[in-house]
């Protein structure tokens, strides 16, 4: 009746998440990626216990402003000769905490909404786009200049701006993931199981519509840091003199002519956390990619 | 006992609302299967045997008609009536590609009705329960931790068949459970599901476009084209005599793997089926019929009994006994 | 009676195809010997993972590299060696030489292109003709096809699938190729539609005088449409002949599993006897006979020494140690 039970020892055997993290090993990309977050996450949580805010952090120094990169300072230090290398480090727990916690509540908010309208459909599909559709239509720093202007500069208040470009995008990504695998035949077999509905997406919807949306999040957590970065430097993100990255590459402006060092580091350190986690990004979408399996 | 019926439906319709119309995807059928038989569902693509099996699980809500399972009328059952019932009827799926939630291990899979209907409570008993109906269905116990990617389409169809198992129904209804498989998979499951039929007393409603498939699996067969059935006999009677012409084409479709002697010459019908969209009152399938009539085009034959369980619909076969009908063109 | 040097139209001989991929090799192909004469049809029969769709991508050169590699043999067309051949020459013999019909009917046509404008473009790339030219051709093939040509402006979506698979056809055949590589080309369609398109496609092959390679698992297509047979298994060729050989005297224990398997249209059956077990994973090099560890007539030499086609007579050649003169008797009646 039934093939060669040669061996009756179970099979080994990898569950979709080992695969995924077996195959996203083999991405340098991913690695490296991985490897300079950790180094970030690391560098976020110490400098919040080494260094002190006050006088390290925000406290000047006037005696030593603008001296080139040195062993002392080995990021140099800015105009008012606070150390450049420890407010960088300690900058990162701006760009993460406001990266994550958009990024957090947009995918909550978002999530829940896309996956009522991809499973319910009909008016309530209708109603939740067309509305995700006029925010979607908005320039997100638009709509962060009106958040903020209303309710005032403060880091509290640029997450809430920046939720909101999260949320429209994880709206759409969810509901598309959501419609797709609602027409699914397991979906079906869940019902003439005789699962309820709310079952039925617990289980079997929901987790099988994550892989887009962990791509998603990974994306757009370096998107929400360069859009935080970029109200920073417009004014309207992180009030000073907290040392977050797009603040720090503003007030470096002036003296760009004899002090580039000032501006250019910030940026290098945007540019290369966004890089990791887009690398991050690719690599997550090829691991989770279903096609690439064998 | 041995007569019981098992599940009735009566004047059961589907209507789906599309761009172009109303879709009679499902057109007044009516059909009973009693217990322990097999009642196949013959059809091409887009006749509507699909949605009969989806609809007689509520899956699908009926347009109208009624559907009575073990003397029970559950047309008009709420999906919470409709759970405790849910063990008694089950179904096998086409594709056991995408029927299998690919995040469940086969452990998680086939347990998942047992701990749903709380048929069984402890972990062990689950456990046990589990590796019981993977010998049942023939899967190897050391499968138990692996996920349906790891597996071939036979295994996994395997799975399919125990997760039906699991609650120990009466009525299955399989649709096309062996069309996605090679060949000699295919032998091996319909073996199978002929095995579990005799062993459980199982009552299926077996849904397919094969009719060699069909053949060696059914009692009785129900010809189905644009949502309506045009033919139902006993199997042998049906291809011993079939009378609709539509039966015989789909007889003659079938290519045969005979070479040289035994070899017969094929009559292949033109056209294609149409969709069921706004059906004028004419035989559905007199655009594609050798032998239309001007009586085809009037209205739509209803179906006739020709012979004790033989039942047609077609202009040219009126009444009770033997007919020999002549092509009309 | 062997066919003569200049009957043969393509020649395939000894090859290997594997397939390079993150969790190992894949041998899809290994040790393929395959013959089409001029104005013959062969089926190539087997199941999923026998590596038939690898076979005809070889004959067109276009297995995808990577993660598909051809690592040996050669495939003479008309003695000229494809495997040898530069890009150009390439394109040049694709849609003009050897054609291909796909699978799916619904994803070969381009949506946004009338069926006649794609037919004309097939014909224009391999003969140097002007547009309305073509286009006049282009209206013969699908009347040719049984398509009224007034249809030739029309767009893919308003055919029904037996129709587009008709225009795939036309497509195929506008360049009148001298082989036709069909791959499972009734598989996505209804029977009774199944039935139209293999006599269209057999007339169509008959009168141009063409070859045509079929890829199918359905003996009965073959019985209806090939002049000769290639059983395939595990990457290999382990039954040949004419159709009424193969399919009248079945000498490979997989063949004879195989019609065994099948439920019969013409009687009610006993119990049906399917073959037992599985294909041999194609990430492991087999030692000894593929079909060995299913095969109900196994010996000790099956397991040690891979059987190879051996002639029976006539074309009749089958891979199979049953055969050996030497241990006939053993094997038969042991």
């Amino acid at each position: 009746m039934q093939a060669p039970t040669i061996e009756n020892t179970p099979m080994k055997s990898r569950s979709q998440l080992q695969e995924t993290w077996r195959r996203l090993l083999k991405n340098k990309g991913a690695i490296i990626g991985m490897v300079f977050l950790l180094l970030l996450i690391i560098a976020a949580i110490l400098s919040g216990i080494i260094f002190d805010y006050d006088t390290q952090v925000i406290g000047q120094d006037i005696k030593n402003r603008l001296q080139w990169p040195s062993r002392e300072h080995i990021f140099g230090t800015d105009e008012l000769g606070r150390d450049i290398f420890i407010r960088i480090l300690y900058g990162s727990r701006y760009s993460l905490a406001i990266g994550c916690g958009s990024v957090a509540i947009g995918l909550v908010t978002g999530v829940i909404l896309g996956a009522v309208a991809g499973f319910y459909g009909g008016v309530v599909d209708q109603v939740i786009m067309r509305v995700n559709d006029m925010l979607y239509a908005i320039p997100n720093i638009m709509i962060a200049v009106v958040i903020v202007s209303l309710l005032g500069t403060s880091t509290f208040n640029l997450l809430l701006a920046l939720t909101f470009t999260c949320s429209t995008s994880f709206v759409r990504i969810s509901r598309a993931s959501v419609l797709s695998i609602r027409g699914m035949e397991y979906v079906e077999s869940a019902y003439a199981m005789g699962l309820p509905t709310w079952k039925v997406i617990l289980k079997h919807i929901i987790p099988n519509s994550l892989s887009p949306i962990i791509v998603q999040v990974t994306l757009l957590i370096g998107s929400m840091i360069i859009a935080a970065s970029s109200l920073s430097f417009l004014g309207i993100g992180v009030p000073s003199p907290a040392p977050e990255w797009g603040a720090m590459l503003s007030s470096g402006r002036s003296q760009i002519r004899n002090a580039p060092y000032i501006c250019v580091i910030p940026g290098l350190a945007i540019l290369f956390t966004v890089l990791s986690l887009n690398l991050l990004g690719d690599g997550l979408r090829d691991a989770l990619d279903p096609k690439l399996k064998k | 006992m041995a007569d019981e019926t098992v599940l009735q439906v009566e004047g059961l319709t589907k209507y789906f609302p599309t761009a172009a119309g109303l879709l009679h995807a499902v057109d007044g059928l009516d059909f009973s299967v009693p217990r322990g038989k097999t009642l196949g569902l013959v059809g091409e693509s887009g006749c509507g045997k699909s949605t009969t099996g989806r609809v007689i699980l509520k899956l699908l809500k009926p347009t109208s008609g009624r559907i009575i399972f073990q003397g029970e009328d559950i047309t008009n059952y709420s999906a919470r009536r409709m759970r405790p019932l849910r063990c008694q009827m089950q179904m096998i799926f086409q594709d056991p590609f995408s029927s299998l939630d690919p995040r469940q291990s086969v452990m998680q899979l086939i347990s998942e009705p047992i701990i749903q209907h709380r048929l069984l409570k402890s972990k062990r008993d689950i456990e046990h329960r589990t590796l019981e109906l993977m010998d049942t269905v023939g899967l190897a116990s050391r499968y138990i931790n692996t996920y349906p990617h790891e597996l071939d389409g036979g295994r996994r169809q395997r799975i399919g068949i125990a997760r039906a198992l699991a609650v120990d129904p009466k009525l299955i209804v399989c649709d096309e459970p062996v069309s996605a498989l090679d060949v000699s998979i295919q032998a091996q499951i319909l073996n199978l599901l002929k095995q579990l039929q005799r062993e459980y007393g199982l009552t299926y409603l077996f849904i397919t476009h094969n009719l060699a498939v069909v053949r060696y699996f059914s009692d009785e067969i129900a010809v189905m084209y644009l949502g309506k059935i045009v033919e139902q006999a006993p199997a042998e009677r049906l291809f011993s005599k079939p009378m609709h012409p539509y039966t015989k084409a789909l007889f003659d479709a079938v290519p045969q793997p005979i070479v040289g002697e035994g070899r017969v010459e094929r009559q292949l019908i033109r056209g294609e089926i149409t969709s069921a969209v706004n059906l004028p009152d004419e035989c559905r399938f007199c655009s594609r019929c050798d032998y239309v009539m001007d009586a085809c085009r009037q209205k739509d034959p209803p179906l006739i009994e020709i012979a004790p369980g033989h039942r047609v619909a077609c202009a040219r076969v009126r009444s009770m006994g033997d007919f020999t009908i002549e092509k009309t063109r | 009676m062997k066919p003569s040097h200049d009957d043969v139209l393509l020649s395939v001989q000894d090859l290997h195809v594997q397939y390079d991929t993150d969790a190992g090799t894949v041998y899809a192909v290994t040790g393929l010997d395959l013959e089409i004469q001029r104005k013959h049809t062969v089926a190539l029969v087997g199941e999923t993972g026998a590596g038939k769709t690898t076979t005809a991508l070889s004959i067109l050169n276009l297995v995808p590299n990577p993660p598909g590699v051809i690592t040996k043999g050669t495939i003479l067309l008309d003695g000229q060696n494809i495997l040898e051949f530069g890009a150009e020459e390439l394109q040049k013999m694709r849609g003009n030489d050897v054609a291909m019909i796909f699978q799916d009917p619904m994803t070969a046509l381009n949506p946004v292109m009338t069926v006649g404008e794609q037919i004309a473009e097939s014909i224009a790339l391999h003969n140097d003709v002007s547009e309305s030219e073509a286009m006049k051709r282009a209206k013969n093939m699908l009347r040719l096809v049984g398509i009224d040509d007034g249809r030739a402006g029309e767009y893919p979506h308003q055919f029904s699938g037996g129709m587009r698979q008709r225009v795939v056809i036309a497509i195929a055949l506008a360049c009148k190729p001298r082989l036709l590589i069909a791959d499972e080309p009734t598989t996505a369609l209804d029977v009774t539609i199944q039935a139209q398109q293999l006599v269209l496609i057999k007339d169509l092959i008959t009168n141009g005088g063409m070859s045509m390679l079929l890829i199918t698992h359905d003996l009965g297509v073959v019985a209806e449409t090939s002049d000769d047979v290639a059983v395939m298994y595990s990457g290999r060729i382990v039954e040949r002949g004419t159709t009424a050989e193969v399919f009248n005297d079945r000498l490979h224990p997989y063949t004879q599993g195989l019609f065994n398997s099948l439920p019969n249209l013409r009687k009610q059956g006993e119990e049906l006897q399917p073959i037992k077990g599985m294909m041999p994973n194609p990430m492991e090099r087999i030692v000894g006979c593929p079909f060995a560890p299913r095969c109900e007539h196994v010996m000790d030499r099956c397991l040690k020494e891979e059987p190879v086609l051996k002639e029976q007579g006539g074309t009749h050649a089958v891979a199979c140690h049953l055969y050996d003169d030497s241990t006939a008797k053993d094997g038969l009646h042991g």
